[in-house]
């Protein structure tokens, strides 16, 4: 409990004293940490998850204003692996690791002025975590963690021997550190019905190695994810939808230390998602979001819509 | 359990099948547009080219510009930067804070295509034709910098070009150069001083920006703000300093610092291998001309005050204006020959250039 207390304090300072603008471009990569998607299971027992994540970054805004002007799309393709293991009623973790195509589209005159991806391993995200109430409870729980990203993605990415910026790169190519609240809680009157609230904070460390000479230090990242679900049969299986809204804040983006203009931002999501859920077959997860309000720092690519689909088993060992 | 295993299977196919909707390509140095590779076709070294992050055409140029009268232009400052263009007998002012958000404009004077271009990064401005070299285009931002600096493309060989080293740099047209017309760099508030009849770039028709806002916050002015790294850092004068630099023939660079309080430089004309380098910091106007008339006989000028557009006199009488033209005395209507030359930042000249010299510099601290 006192554990838990403290990374909690934790999490909150950091969020709080830092300081954090925002940041647009740079905030397509691969969302990793929205998709840290085990919630509590049973003592030794492995999680599994296999999704395709898809964020396109069409908008084109200057602060909350739209441009006049779409000709370009900043994409991220994902492909993550999910494992998790409960080591006790109190301890879990979850591993995260993706496979990340960067895309990048520009439009004239009604062809394709420049096409460029990249392709590779992204940064691999290493989650403990720790319940603090509910282990005896379906009903509600409270679960902590913190956890390190490490920069298991390539930051040095070159096309042609040209090199690319930090905001192509699979990787980030810096040691980060993540935090995470979970708070999960059903409705007295309708036990299917379930609230969850998810804070997540990544603290972003440094690439020393950026360009070779330089420096680079993408924004931190929070989000705060509240979302309201229920299940309902659907012949041999059950169908869970989701309802959520998401706040993220992303800070600003240094460069050998300087904060880089168009960097960061804060942006308002709606979250829709589906769940399929058989005995004992894979779950089938199914969720898309859209921006509600989106303010960047002066102008960026921001998100124009998300799009996620995965698969989820629970494998015990307990015998 | 085998059905499940086939199932998790499908699903891992529909998984691979949609990584491969994002191209069979996919990997770097595959089905993307960044050229060359290996410095193989490069004239400088591609170490310093770099990939700026919005991708070829992803900053617009403006194709169709729009103008507007002295007087109708009132959405500049006074205190702001304008370049100023006067080719086949049109004046024509293109103000930075547009420039900033498109970075080139393909304009027509006459009959003639003329390409503008300004690099925010480097705060340098060029003007060539569009019909040289055996082409015939228009430019585009290609999305990569050479040492910070703008490379333009060209919409008909898709050959790359240096803003600053004003010759091709990749593609068919290597090591060819451009046709320049030289430009003036000065504040509004000057050129309205000057009271010449000018067409005043008012920005891109359609696009929704007012540009009213600079878009890179305080990199005009924080000397350790840079974006990329340069091949030889230079630390003689503050990184922002603005600096008028004349290349010669050989890519070696002199300049003069416009702020620069250096002892022996307080006057306003200096003169260096046959060019005169003229600076006002009141009025925030460097120009430099050759000091040898097309005849051969080398001048001796002076600075003539409070007469823009003119800004010298010369041991003949002649007065001659920012555009090395002169206005009156025995040579009224004769042009002197333009020179290769910038006004921009000093920090990526020593990276771009061979020799960079520095008229008359203090080094700092000293």
């Amino acid at each position: 409990m006192r554990v838990s207390v403290i990374l909690l304090l934790l999490c909150l300072f950091f969020i709080t004293s830092r300081k954090s603008y925002s940041q647009a471009c740079c905030s397509g990569g691969a969302p990793i940490s929205f998709n840290l998607v085990f919630s509590t299971a049973p003592i030794h027992t492995f999680q599994f998850a296999l999704s395709y994540d898809y964020n396109n970054l069409g908008t084109l805004l200057e602060s909350s204003d739209k441009f006049n002007d779409n000709n370009r799309t900043r994409a991220t393709h994902a492909i993550l692996l999910n494992t998790g293991y409960t080591f006790s009623k109190q301890f879990a973790i979850d591993a995260v690791i993706p496979y990340v195509v960067q895309v990048r589209k520009v439009y004239f005159q009604n062809s394709t002025s420049d096409y460029t991806t990249v392709a590779g391993i992204g940064d691999l995200v290493v989650l403990p975590k720790i319940l603090v109430f509910g282990a005896n409870s379906i009903n509600r729980h409270l679960q902590l963690g913190a956890g390190v990203k490490a920069p298991t993605g390539k930051s040095n990415v070159k096309i042609n021997q040209i090199a690319l910026n930090a905001d192509m790169q699979p990787g980030s190519g810096s040691w980060d550190l993540i935090f995470m609240a979970n708070y999960y809680q059903t409705l007295r009157s309708r036990k299917s019905v379930g609230f969850n609230s998810t804070i997540n904070f990544r603290l972003a460390g440094t690439n020393k190695n950026y360009l070779e000479v330089q420096e680079y230090q993408f924004g931190d990242d929070f989000y705060w994810l509240n979302s309201i679900s229920d299940q309902f049969p659907l012949n041999n299986a059950l169908l869970s939808p989701t309802f959520g809204l998401r706040y993220r804040f992303i800070g600003i983006s240094k460069i050998n230390g300087v904060e880089l203009d168009n960097t960061g931002g804060q942006w308002l999501t709606a979250l829709i998602g589906v769940s399929l859920i058989w005995n004992n077959l894979p779950t089938l997860n199914v969720s898309g979001e859209l921006p509600i309000y989106s303010n960047v720092n002066g102008i960026q690519l921001s998100t124009s819509y998300r799009f996620n689909i995965g698969i989820q088993q629970q494998l015990s060992l307990k015998k | 359990m085998n059905l499940g295993i086939v199932k998790h299977l499908s699903i891992i196919l529909i998984f691979t099948s949609l990584l491969g909707c994002t191209g069979n390509n996919i990997g770097p140095g595959s089905n993307n547009n960044v050229p060359g590779g290996n410095d193989e076709g490069w004239a400088v070294p591609t170490q310093y080219v770099l990939d700026g992050g919005v991708g070829k055409d992803g900053i617009r140029s403006i194709d169709n510009p729009a103008f507007l009268t002295v007087a109708e232009a009132d959405f500049i400052n006074d205190d702001e930067l304008v370049i100023i263009v006067n080719f086949q007998g049109i004046i024509k002012v293109y103000p930075h804070k547009v420039l900033d958000y498109h970075e080139i404009v393909n304009d027509v004077f006459q009959d003639s295509l003329l390409t503008i271009s300004y690099c925010p990064l480097t705060g340098t401005a060029a003007a060539w034709k569009g019909n040289f070299s055996g082409i015939n285009t228009d430019f585009g931002v290609s999305g990569l910098l050479y040492n910070n600096n703008l490379i333009l493309y060209d919409r008909e060989t898709d050959s790359y070009w240096s803003q600053m080293k004003f010759f091709s740099i990749f593609g068919t047209k290597v090591f060819d150069e451009v046709d320049f017309v030289p430009v003036v760099e000065t504040t509004w508030g000057t050129f309205k001083q000057m009271n010449l009849p000018a067409e005043v770039l008012r920005g891109n028709v359609g696009s929704s920006t007012n540009y009213s806002s600079y878009p890179y916050g305080n990199y005009r002015t924080d000397n350790n703000y840079l974006l990329f790294p340069l091949e030889e850092p230079d630390d003689r004068l503050g990184a922002k300093e603005r600096v008028l630099f004349v290349v010669d023939e050989d890519q070696d660079v002199e300049m003069v610092a416009i702020n620069y309080p250096s002892p022996d430089l307080v006057q306003n004309v200096v003169v260096s291998n046959d060019v005169a380098y003229i600076r006002n910091n009141a009025l925030n106007l460097m120009v430099a001309l050759p000091t040898i008339t097309t005849d051969g006989v080398t001048h001796t000028f002076e600075y003539k005050h409070n007469a823009l557009p003119v800004i010298l006199i010369d041991e003949e009488g002649n007065e001659w204006d920012v555009f090395g033209k002169a206005v009156s005395g025995p040579r009224t209507g004769e042009q002197l020959t333009p020179i290769y030359s910038m006004v921009g930042y000093f920090f990526p000249i020593s990276s771009i250039f061979r020799e960079a010299n520095i008229i008359n510099y203090r080094p700092i601290g000293g």
